[in-house]
């Protein structure tokens, strides 16, 4: 039997978790297909940055690959649900919504085969949204009026700008200096860049608001994959599922781990039930902003996520 | 062994007069095809390449350094430091020297810095006596001093393939520059001493001092401009590169140095520079792009990794195949060539990329001045009107120079690392 | 023929030309950027910090880069490596140029044919950049086709000429 290479391009270093995330993908299909199926993982952007990654994979230039969820929206703006504010209730509410088969998921994973012709496999968890404030907490949507905000996507823009605040997109590497020399008051990111950027150094203050969520996909080229034998197809979607549940367990895990060891380092808070219930009224004009102007699939996204 | 025949089809299109990016990208293209991978993946890495705002600084690095050019700012700055340190024996090596390095604190480029500071510094020296050769080499390795002491341009690209940190690379650079610098005006002056025939010059009177340094004050003030705002975080490195040029203009315009001719000129060249640079750069990125699907860079650094085990010694490897390509490749193809070849290996030595970032422009610094194939040993040539063989010889003294101090840098990490992360 | 060649020259030159003011205007670009994130001038202008500079640049960045490439090639400044073949005049020097350009052809066509493929594609999808402009991708990535189907024509212009004998004394 003739092997099959799957070539897969990735943004971040092996060591990185989405790297043992394909690594560990690669192991299942690898030993199942009896060899038949080769998995090369190309880490650290050597073949692709990661905006480049949903034209490559669905042009077919390489088999597979991970990029942020949000570098779909140029074809499929409603990927960007996503960071829609509040939107999912609690971590279970996520989990369902984003894994999987789910009605989210479903519409979403059309649009993207329909639009670039990469065929989604899983959805790669990479965190949480956080707020990080100097002085006070942020525990009410209050705090934010009048601040100047680091986002770092439109609809998180959106969600400032209905706060009363002013938006500033910035890269994460800039972050960093920003809050150091005040350029923005508050700042928006993932809890794990929070320790691995050292953030605490500049910020005293963490709100584990968990409002939106940062996700990778994993992607494959359709042609590609409706290239294979049948066998081979249901192997890499067995194995596309074990692995979305691994990686989804472990980074929680490492988020609730990081945010424990932040404690000694800063300030942590918690919202409660009714300080969410009063983000969620200031930020309703993100949802309905969100289905006027992200398209088709919008709508029927937003319903498929509150439908429970 | 297909790294053997890859290695060789290069060569012989390069001595085939290919220009290296059509080498580097049409080879990319044969190595796609003969593997069948899909082509589509050529043009979407030619637009991937050139969407970076870091890349941005090389243009307005090279329009900067056009418009001082043509406004003759060179000399404004040679007579300065002449005035300052001309009188004493050896004095004009020591000017030379000075000019280059501060002008490399502006200019990115060593082409620029050895043609502006050279215009001026050779028919200087030559006048009063100084051995031409010696002359010859001295302009065409204190150019080099260009690209090591910030701004640079090939670290900027450095940092672009590796994605390392810009501004950190810049600073890396700044020890190991003035400490070249240091050794060329020790040569410099010793030879003067010991072989030279040349006259000093009377020394200046302070008021004459004051007069030419006052003139070059604009100069000093946008060096400071540039290096000032990315180390205060004010602006990136892209971003102060084109600050600098808006402020060439305004002040070679209100020196009365500039005309709509001259910023013409100096437009269309730095376009010229910078489309040949980023054609070789997007060339080199298909090239990397096959290599990198053949597997090549990781079973050379798995190679490498795996039959050195002591870092000292493959940085020596390293450092000695770096020399020799560096005798036929073009600078800028060196890094672009080698670099992605390499860079996976020195993880798993544990070597600091931005400590190798410098290591390999030094080893470029030398590849400028090496014949047959050496842009400053061409400026220089063209420039002081000279055969390359003299130029070459005059460099010879100046290569070792630059090797000793790659070695040097291995024992003594701190002259590159202490300035970044102290 | 001459007349096609002058021609192509022509259209080389007047991208090239272009290319160049766009390089100029973008430092003008990022200057007011500059000026305007640093609160220099915000009491006069009042306006937020300027995200599109970043992403307007590269797009010119990208035109301008492949713009120019097909007049770099006319001026004969790309980077070769002089070692072999230095007497323009002889037979083996015309064969080694011609494999040269043979080379820029692949390259070139290459880029032409699959970019222009892309383009159409994401074209009639009507798709946009996933950035903050979310600029059309017709307009951002027709840049890679358009540049090199210059090169291209450059290139064949370049291949007659190596074989033209009555212009001897090419430079
Ligand atoms: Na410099
Ligand atoms: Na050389």
């Amino acid at each position: 039997k003739a092997e099959k290479i799957i070539r897969v391009t990735l943004q971040l270093p092996e060591t990185h978790s989405l790297g043992q995330n394909w690594l560990s993908f690669k192991s299942i299909v690898e030993k199942k297909s009896g060899g038949s199926l080769k998995v090369q993982l190309f880490p650290s952007a050597q073949l692709y940055k990661d905006k480049q990654v949903p034209e490559a994979v669905g042009s077919g230039a390489v088999e597979a690959g991970s990029a942020f969820l949000g570098r779909f929206a140029g074809s499929v703006p409603a990927v960007e649900v996503i960071n829609v504010p509040f939107l999912f209730d609690n971590e279970a509410a996520l989990r369902a919504a984003v894994s999987t088969g789910s009605k989210m998921r479903n519409i979403l994973d059309t649009a993207v085969l329909k639009e670039t012709g990469a065929k989604v496999l899983w959805w790669q968890a990479f965190g949480r949204n956080v707020y990080l404030n100097n002085d006070s907490p942020i525990r009410l949507p209050a705090d934010i009026k009048g601040k100047k905000v680091r986002t770092y996507g439109k609809i998180l823009g959106w969600t400032i700008e209905a706060l009363g605040g002013a938006p500033t997109l910035m890269s994460g590497s800039k972050q960093f200096l920003a809050y150091q020399q005040k350029a923005v008051d508050v700042g928006m990111t993932g809890a794990s860049a929070v320790k691995s950027r050292k953030l605490y150094e500049v910020m005293n203050h963490m709100t584990l608001s968990f409002d939106s969520a940062i996700e990778f996909v994993a992607v494959m080229n359709n042609k590609f994959f409706e290239g294979l034998s049948k066998s081979n197809q249901s192997i890499i979607l067995e194995a596309s599922k074990i692995v979305e549940k691994q990686l989804r367990d472990q980074i929680y895990a490492e988020e609730s781990a990081i945010v424990d060891e932040l404690r000694s380092k800063m300030t942590v808070t918690d919202l409660s039930e009714n300080e969410r219930a009063k983000w969620r009224a200031a930020t309703e004009g993100v949802v309905d902003r969100f289905i006027k102007e992200r398209g088709k699939n919008a709508e029927s996204v937003i319903k498929a996520v509150r439908k429970k | 062994m297909e790294t053997i025949i890859i290695l060789t089809a290069l060569i012989a299109l390069l001595i085939c007069r290919t220009p290296v990016a059509a080498a580097l990208g049409g080879l990319g293209v044969v190595l796609l095809y003969l593997k069948e991978l899909p082509l589509v993946s050529v043009p979407q890495r030619l637009y991937g390449t050139m969407d970076s705002f870091e890349l941005l600084a090389v243009p307005m690095f090279l329009l900067m350094s056009n418009i001082l050019l043509r406004a003759g700012v060179g000399k404004d700055l040679y007579s300065a430091v002449q005035s300052w340190v001309g009188h004493w024996p050896g004095g004009l090596s020591v000017a030379t020297i000075l000019s280059c390095t501060i002008f490399s604190a502006i200019s990115g480029s060593s082409v620029a810095t050895a043609a502006t500071i050279g215009t001026v510094a050779i028919p200087e020296m030559t006048k009063r006596g100084y051995d031409r050769t010696f002359v010859l080499g001295m302009l065409a390795a204190g150019g080099t001093l260009g690209i090591l002491i910030p701004p640079s341009i090939p670290l900027i690209i450095y940092g672009v393939v590796t994605e390392t940190s810009i501004p950190t690379l810049f600073l890396a650079g700044i020890g190991p520059g003035l400490f070249l610098a240091m050794l060329f005006i020790v040569y410099g002056v010793s030879y003067s001493h010991l072989y030279g025939n040349q006259r000093s010059d009377e020394k200046a009177a302070w008021r004459v001092r004051l007069r030419e340094t006052l003139k070059v004050l604009p100069l000093l003030i946008l060096a400071t401009t540039i290096i000032g705002s990315i180390y205060t975080g004010v602006a990136t490195p892209s971003e102060s590169a084109g600050l600098g040029f808006v402020l060439s203009i305004i002040i070679t315009v209100s020196m009365r140095r500039m005309d709509w001719d001259k910023i013409k000129e100096a437009t269309y060249t730095a376009m010229k520079t910078t489309v040949m640079v980023f054609l070789i750069v997007a060339g080199a990125k298909v090239f990397s792009y096959a290599i990198t699907l053949y597997l090549i860079p990781q079973s050379i650094s798995q190679f490498l990794t795996s039959n050195i085990s002591d870092p000292g010694l493959f940085m020596l490897a390293v450092g000695s195949t770096l020399l020799i390509i560096g005798f036929f490749l073009e600078a800028l193809s060196m890094l672009l060539i080698m670099v992605p070849v390499l860079f996976p290996a020195l993880e798993a030595m544990s070597i600091d990329p931005i400590w190798f970032g410098i290591f390999f422009v030094i080893l470029i610094e030398t590849a400028l001045i090496t014949p047959p194939v050496g842009l400053n040993l061409f400026i220089i040539q063209a420039v002081g009107k000279a055969k390359i063989e003299e130029v070459a010889k005059g460099a010879l003294p100046f290569v070792a120079l630059m090797l000793a101090t790659a070695v040097l840098l291995w024992f003594w990490k701190d002259l590159t690392l202490f300035i970044p992360y102290n | 023929m001459t007349g096609l060649f002058l021609t192509i020259d022509r259209i080389s030159e007047f991208f090239g030309k272009l290319s160049a003011w766009i390089y100029f205007s973008i430092g003008f670009f990022i200057t007011y950027e500059i000026i305007v994130r640093n609160d220099i001038v915000r009491q006069f202008l009042g306006t937020a910090p300027t995200i599109w500079v970043d992403e307007l640049s590269r797009v010119l960045q990208v035109w301008a880069a492949y713009l120019g490439a097909a007049y770099v090639l006319k001026e004969q400044e790309m980077v070769t490596i002089d070692v072999a073949f230095k007497n323009p005049n002889s037979l083996a020097r015309r064969l080694a140029e011609t494999v040269a350009l043979m080379f820029m052809l692949v390259f070139a066509g290459v880029s032409v044919f699959f970019g222009f493929q892309l383009w159409l594609k994401s074209t009639l999808a009507g798709h946009t950049t996933d950035s903050f402009l979310g600029l059309p991708k017709w307009f951002t990535h027709s840049s890679v086709w358009v540049g090199f189907a210059l090169l291209f024509f450059q290139s064949l212009a370049q291949v007659c000429r190596v074989w033209n004998t009555k212009k001897i004394n090419r430079t």
